[in-house]
């Protein structure tokens, strides 16, 4: 799995350099900060802004308090909010957003974002549909996740090698791919009757769903994979400066294709995992993943500059996602307000995690003084 | 200077002399083309004794073509439509204000015969009457009304009411009542109050049957409505797939496991979630009542015991009906304000008086007796339009 073959840039990857000074500017500290793989950055500091980690931590640590208010509030207005059946009802629920979260993650931190898991998804839901039937449940997964990494590739290639931005790039992309979500079953909701079609909503360890267990299993792999290995530290440093990783020798190019790959199979395998659920596949399923999967992760403490982020606060802020709306439907609270609400929930969720960076800041120059 | 100015003011006259020619060209081109129409149409005598030049085209707005009920709709409207040899410009609302507003004057530039159009938002619907009427191009509206516009469509209230008391009678005759029995409705509140009064007023005619439930009239259920008492629950089911599936599983929290449950939804979509909603939450007593229905909706009403009805307003049949209206129009006949949909509680024991295995709709039902003037029209368009 290692992306780096040459030994300058594994060594780069796994002891950085000091970002070189192109033109005789001398680097800020954040770009020399960045610069380096965050697995082995220095803890503190190299200039008066707090290190991206730090801020990291800071925003996760903030979504994190925030939803335990969220939890605690639930669970003191809600009798039937803290029970087995409903923990099971907000994970089943969270597994679509979460995987497509997982794969998210990877690309914002690496500097990019995804708008067209929005149509990869429901692509990917109605590709397994008409294929699980006659291949089996196998192969027909592995038929959705090339087809979803398939479009992953084109994306990624049309905004590394085409240099047009990822903005218009996946946006086209989600035109194209939910289009084709419409396309191959002719805009008709398919029931799913073959016994493999259901193995993803059949029930398993602890009542959840097989689905939701994968969704488990791909965030802690994923968050492992970006955390400690080589490919995932080299994501962190592409994403926090691009010009030194490339003058360091990482395969930018290639890493950064590879996230976009990475993410949109990612949203096919979600969208599998969707139908098999519902044991129906729709061209609707899933469409509205694009911005709260972003959402989601940036609630995590990823900035959409890229170099910060990670797993769990992804996670996080998809449990923050899923839980107020569970919270909510509990309550009765018509569907018109929650949509409010939820929307304030989520702005005093990052305005906390602002809060907090700017006291950790502050406290810092305080002590640098 | 003054050269330019008048070298300017020649080249003005010559550009405006060249619009009004242009101008007139086009206004030419369309009375001839509307001349050649009508000679070429070889006059046709209609059942009714009317004449009318043969249409040519007709502008066709679905409600949303990503919705599988509305784009069947849509393309069996087509299909009739070209095998009676009429040019169809197609165009899809897409469920938006905005875009319904600019595909009404699209659909004004093509010059059509007729404009059937099916606008499934109701405040941008005087705006594209306006549109329409400026035009002179005869029209009618689906299911909420255009003004200008011959409508077609029904009443949601009668439906509902309908269904509601259809599905009464069923629930009783089973021996729930109403202490043990609990409804979920999954209703759309974004489509607007109108569509949502069949969901509303399928509760009051349901209460009626069930006396320990709160009885309220079904124009008092707001959108904005949670629940009804302490025996039904209204949920945003928002007419798709995966949001029913969430919202309902979300409502079975609270739904002690020893409730009979019945299910109300918006279409097809919608019961699939809440059937899997259901099942993955191993509730055993529950009934799903549908609503449209598809072909799909109809075969789980022959076939599935969880399936009590359908509230069925025969949407399959509308392309056939809205073409005749059109043809109706084209021939200078006086429409009513509003040309009745056939509606009915389509249970387990008339499905089969109406529709085949697969689910197709077999025989029409009897039109409303208002829509007598329909009946010449529906036979000139009758043999070459599906009933599916």
């Amino acid at each position: 799995m290692d992306p780096i073959p040459n030994a300058a840039g594994t060594k780069a990857a796994q002891s950085p350099p000091a970002a070189p000074q192109p033109s005789g500017v001398e680097p800020t500290a954040l770009e020399a900060a960045s610069a380096a793989p965050p697995a082995t950055q220095p803890a503190a500091p190299t200039g008066w802004v707090v290190s991206r980690w730090r801020k990291s931590l800071v925003q996760s640590l903030g979504v994190g308090l925030c939803y335990a208010i969220v939890l605690v509030f639930f669970s003191v207005k809600l009798d039937n909010f803290v029970t087995t059946a409903n923990v099971e009802t907000i994970l089943d629920g969270a597994t679509l957003l979460g995987i497509v979260a997982v794969g998210q993650t990877f690309l914002i931190v690496g500097g990019g974002f995804d708008l067209s898991v929005g149509g990869v998804v429901p692509l990917g839901a109605v590709v397994f549909g008409t294929t699980v039937g006659r291949l089996g449940l196998v192969p027909a997964m592995l038929v959705t996740v090339v087809v979803g990494a398939g479009v992953g590739l084109v994306t990624g290639l049309i905004v590394v090698y085409g240099k047009i931005n990822p903005l218009i790039t996946t946006l086209g992309m989600l035109s194209i791919a939910g289009g084709a979500a419409y396309i191959v079953v002719n805009g008709q909701t398919n029931e799913l009757t073959s016994p493999a079609a259901g193995f993803w909503g059949n029930s398993a360890p602890l009542g959840l769903q097989t689905g939701t267990w994968a969704f488990i299993g791909l965030a802690i792999v994923g968050g492992l994979f970006l955390k400690f290995s080589v490919y995932g530290r080299s994501v962190y440093t592409i994403g926090g400066n691009r010009e030194a990783a490339e003058l360091a020798g990482l395969r930018v190019n290639a890493i950064a294709i590879s996230t976009y790959v990475l993410t949109a199979a990612c949203a096919a395998f979600g969208g599998a995992i969707a139908a098999s659920q519902l044991l129906a596949s729709a061209p609707d399923i899933g469409t509205d993943t694009t911005l709260n999967s972003i959402a989601a992760v940036v609630l995590g403490g990823a900035a959409l500059t890229g170099g910060v982020g990670g797993m769990s606060g992804t996670i996080l802020g998809v449990l923050l996602l899923g839980t107020i709306s569970d919270g909510l439907a509990l309550l009765q609270v018509a569907s018109f307000y929650q949509t409010v609400i939820t929307g304030a929930v989520l702005l005093v969720a990052v305005g906390f995690s602002r809060a907090r960076d700017v006291l950790a800041l502050s406290s810092f120059v305080r002590r640098r003084i | 200077m003054k050269k330019s100015v008048q070298t300017r003011r020649v080249l003005v006259g010559m550009a405006s002399a060249g619009m009004v020619l242009a101008l007139g060209a086009c206004s030419s081109s369309g009375s001839s083309s509307s001349s050649s129409a009508s000679a070429s149409g070889a006059a046709q005598p209609t059942a009714a004794g009317t004449t009318a030049s043969k249409i040519t085209s007709i502008a066709w707005g679905d409600a949303v073509a990503a919705d599988p009920q509305y784009k069947a709709m849509g393309d069996s409207f087509v299909k009739s439509a070209q095998a009676l040899g009429i040019k169809v410009y197609r165009f899809d609302n897409a469920a938006n204000g905005a875009t319904s507003v600019t595909n009404a004057r699209l659909m004004v530039q093509e010059h059509p015969d007729v404009i059937i159009d099916y606008s499934g938002i109701a405040s941008a619907n005087p705006e594209i009457g306006a549109i329409f009427t400026k035009a002179k191009i005869p029209c009618v509206a689906i299911n909420l009304p255009i003004p200008g516009c011959s409508q077609f469509g029904f009443s949601q209230q009668q439906l509902g009411t309908e269904v509601g008391t259809a599905a009464g009678k069923a629930i009783v005759a089973s021996g729930w009542t109403g202490s043990d029995t609990t409804l979920i409705d999954a209703w759309s509140p974004m489509y607007g109050q109108d569509v949502n009064y069949a969901q509303s007023y399928l509760y009051s005619a349901l209460a009626k049957a069930l006396p320990q439930w709160k009885q309220v009239s079904g124009a008092d259920i707001p959108l904005t409505t949670t629940n009804v008492g302490s025996h039904a629950v209204f949920v945003n089911g928002s007419g798709d797939l995966q949001t029913t599936n969430t919202v309902v599983k979300q409502a079975l929290q609270d739904i002690p496991s020893s409730q009979n449950i019945i299910v109300s939804v918006f279409n097809h979509n919608s019961a699939l979630g809440a059937q899997q909603a259901l099942v993955a939450a191993g509730r055993k007593n529950w009934v799903i009542i549908g609503s449209g229905p598809s072909a799909a909706e109809i075969q789980s009403i022959q076939t599935n015991a969880h399936w009590l009805m359908s509230a069925d307003f025969f949407f399959t049949a509308w392309p056939k009906y809205a073409l005749a209206m059109a043809y109706a129009l084209h021939a200078g006949a006086k429409l009513p304000a509003l040309t009745e949909s056939a509606i009915q509680a389509t249970t387990k024991s008339n499905v089969n008086t109406y529709y085949n295995s697969a689910g197709l709709l077999k025989s029409a039902p009897p039109l409303p007796a208002a829509d007598a003037y329909l009946a010449p029209y529906l036979a000139q368009v009758g043999g070459a339009v599906p009933t599916s």
